[in-house]
């Protein structure tokens, strides 16, 4: 008997730590869901299965993007050269493959390209220089635009690698490519997240860089971590990207950074650093793509769809005061309780 | 005679008034205007200034018009590459109100400047049962892929401005384009500031972000002046597409240029930042713009900016309705037809122009 009550509630206190960390998202992932039932019930297509994955497979890009961004937002930072950064990678594999290097080799050197730049730039005068992250993350986004400019002379480059272009538009069992990126993504970046010392650290350094300066964590190797898998994150967002065109563009989409940063802050990690995770920014890039899919479907003006989307993204970060407030009153009655 | 012939009739009309306008103002009102014979650019190269005779001369300016009920029901989806843009939107009401002429059903997304969100939207068309696709691409040779999926689905696919010339290749997928005629813009801007101030120096003002169709305007634009005795003396990016970029931009060549007598920029917002920049430096230059939107007509009225040029948008959104509509019907169109610019929108002839707004209005009681 004893040991069913205490398996009992061992198993109690699971739910109960399974619940306290999916509460800073489970508002977010309850939206979603009330919106794919509003969506579903208004828009007959909504839930056919090319609309489902033409807003998966839609939303790739910022989801990769995303999941890269969460790591640098838990370090109390902000990554606005991804967008550039994946303009860059782009180019570079459509060079590369127009120049005859074998489509893997050319994956691979443009990863290896983007961790560099990542590291090398961003990481280095973040995380050993100690310069301020907007500013340097500001001037990088600015130098590799120009970088693209220069280097394209305004030509877009056509891509018509096997590939690559699967990457796109391939499926395996009957699910598009991108898709399994993007699962593939999430697990990596919740197993970097959950189970490893980096993914700890991130957290720590984010909590306070002092305090786990301290306690012996290598903070600028953590920061220049964080930038670096960023930067990653932008170059595969860069294949699906190239796939997806067909071309590698000159064009840049600076507004992705933002679209970004919202996704992580909708998914419920502050911006202050040391709170939050990649399943709720998961969670807030399907919200954005549910969001912009469904209005887009019901023929609802663009302009209303970033006023909705803007007003429920100050209201998720409205939520964060409230959810401390809350946390509060809970830790004051459970010491009342125990007293 | 059918409403689309009475209506191409009252473009006609209208671009005919527009043309005899501005070629009075430029005789009577510019100093050194001269429409019979070559520019007497002093020691340069000349150039007949009475008539375009460029690349796109040659091309049609319609499709064939459509016999109303041809096609039962069609769907156009229609997608606009920066909704915020007076131009594009024009565009879009007026390929809406065709539509609506037509009888069909009419969806329109905005893409936001934002190549992704084009995609995105254009795959949501083919889900939506678009029929045709009117569509400006942000970079022509992108969306390959994604338009190779509506040739198979059999989705007739119109482009704008696709190709910088018409004799380029449009890529696969395209049925057809229709130009705003980049070349002849670039013709007629050079022209006006040939005439304003022959044989003098001049600045030119582009986009930083790389969009093809703007830097070939840009490029035609260097060639014609020089081919008309002007002296392209400096370039300098807008880098916001705004008038504050324009004024940055105009700042820049005014400085490095004490000589300049003139700017070219390659929209109105621009040309609307250059006047503010030369007002501010105290300098009495010619500026032409091109568009012919609020910015342009406001600052012609008030004569700040010496000319700048309609762009045929209602034009653009009507044919390319048209051209998807002929080839739903089974008509042939040709692979490019092209909306000239209007005649010179001037001090003298801006009270005659037409907005775009009072166009659509027209287009759509004609509808009625």
């Amino acid at each position: 008997m004893p040991e069913t009550k205490a398996h009992g509630a061992a198993k109690q206190g699971n739910v109960r730590k399974f619940i306290r960390g999916t509460e800073r998202y489970a508002a977010v992932v309850i939206i979603d869901i009330v919106l794919v039932i509003v969506f579903s019930t208004a828009l007959p297509g909504f839930l056919s299965v090319a609309n489902i994955s033409n807003l998966l497979t839609g939303s790739a890009v910022l989801w990769v993007v995303s999941l890269g961004m969460t790591f640098v937002v838990v370090s109390a930072g902000i990554d606005l050269a991804v967008a550039a950064q994946m303009g860059l990678s782009g180019y570079l594999l459509a060079t590369l493959l127009l120049a005859g290097t074998s489509s893997w080799l050319a994956i691979s050197i443009v990863l290896v390209f983007s961790a560099a730049c990542g590291a090398l730039v961003n990481g280095v005068l973040i995380g050993k220089a100690g310069l301020n992250f907007f500013v340097v993350t500001l001037g990088s986004m600015t130098a590799f635009t120009g970088v693209v400019n220069i280097w394209s002379d305004t030509r877009t480059l056509a891509v018509d690698d096997s590939v690559i272009l699967a990457i796109g538009y391939g499926t395996f069992l009957g699910v598009p490519i991108a898709i399994w990126i993007m699962l593939a993504a999430l697990a990596i970046a919740v197993y970097i997240q959950r189970w490893t010392y980096f993914g700890r650290d991130v957290f720590a350094t984010g909590g306070s860089i002092e305090a786990a300066r301290l306690s012996g964590i290598r903070t600028s190797r953590i920061l220049i971590g964080v930038y670096t898998l960023s930067a990653v994150c932008a170059g595969i967002a860069a294949l699906i990207q190239v796939g997806q065109l067909g071309a590698a563009s000159p064009l840049i989409t600076l507004a992705l950074p933002l679209q970004a940063a919202a996704a992580v802050l909708l998914g419920g990690t502050a911006f202050s650093g040391g709170v939050g995770g990649v399943v709720g920014t998961a969670a807030g890039v399907l919200f954005i793509g549910i969001l912009q899919n469904g209005l887009g479907l019901a023929g609802i003006s663009s302009y209303w769809q970033q006023v909705v989307t803007g007003i429920i993204l100050v209201l998720a970060v409205g939520l964060d005061p409230l959810r401390k407030l809350l946390g509060d009153l809970r830790r004051r009655r459970r010491l009342v309780r125990q007293s | 005679m059918s409403q689309v012939s009475r209506r191409n009739m009252k473009f006609r009309k209208v671009y005919t008034a527009l043309a005899l306008g501005a070629a009075s103002t430029l005789a009577l009102g510019i100093p050194g205007a001269a429409f019979s014979a070559p520019t007497a650019a002093p020691g340069g190269p000349s150039v007949a200034l009475s008539e375009y005779k460029g690349v796109e001369a040659a091309l049609p300016t319609h499709y064939a018009e459509p016999k109303p009920g041809a096609v039962k029901s069609f769907t156009i989806g229609f997608m606009n590459p920066s909704g915020g843009n007076q131009n594009l939107q024009a565009v879009q009401d007026a390929a809406q109100a065709e539509t609506k002429r037509l009888g069909g059903r009419f969806i329109a997304k905005n893409d936001n400047v934002d190549i992704n969100t084009q995609l995105n939207n254009f795959k949501q068309l083919l889900v939506q049962g678009a029929d045709a696709i009117l569509l400006y691409p942000l970079d022509p040779k992108a969306l390959g892929p994604a338009i190779k999926q509506a040739k198979e689905k059999g989705v007739v696919v119109i482009g704008y401005d696709v190709t910088n010339q018409a004799s380029d290749a449009l890529p696969e997928g395209y049925v057809s384009q229709v130009m705003q005629g980049r070349d002849w813009q670039a013709w007629s801007m050079a022209k006006a500031m040939a005439s304003a101030k022959p044989g003098g120096q001049i600045g030119l003002i582009g986009f930083a972000v790389p969009v093809p169709g703007i830097e070939y305007l840009v490029q035609r634009v260097k060639y014609w002046s020089e081919q008309m005795g002007l002296k392209v003396v400096g370039r300098q990016d807008n880098r916001e597409d705004s008038a504050a970029g324009g004024k940055v931009a105009a700042t820049a060549l005014l400085g490095a240029n004490p000589q300049l007598a003139g700017i070219i920029a390659y929209n109105d917002p621009s040309a609307a930042g250059a006047a503010a920049a030369a007002r501010i430096a105290g300098r009495h230059i010619s500026i032409v713009g091109m568009n012919g939107d609020d910015f342009g007509v406001q600052g012609v009225k008030k004569g700040t900016i010496t000319a700048t040029f309609q762009n045929d948008a209602v034009g653009q959104g009507v044919q390319g309705v048209i051209g998807a509509y002929d080839v739903l019907a089974g008509i042939k169109v040709p692979k490019a037809i092209v909306r000239p610019p209007s005649a010179a929108i001037t001090a003298s002839t801006v009270k005659g122009v037409k907005s775009w707004s009072q166009q659509l209005a027209e287009l759509e009681r004609s509808g009625d």
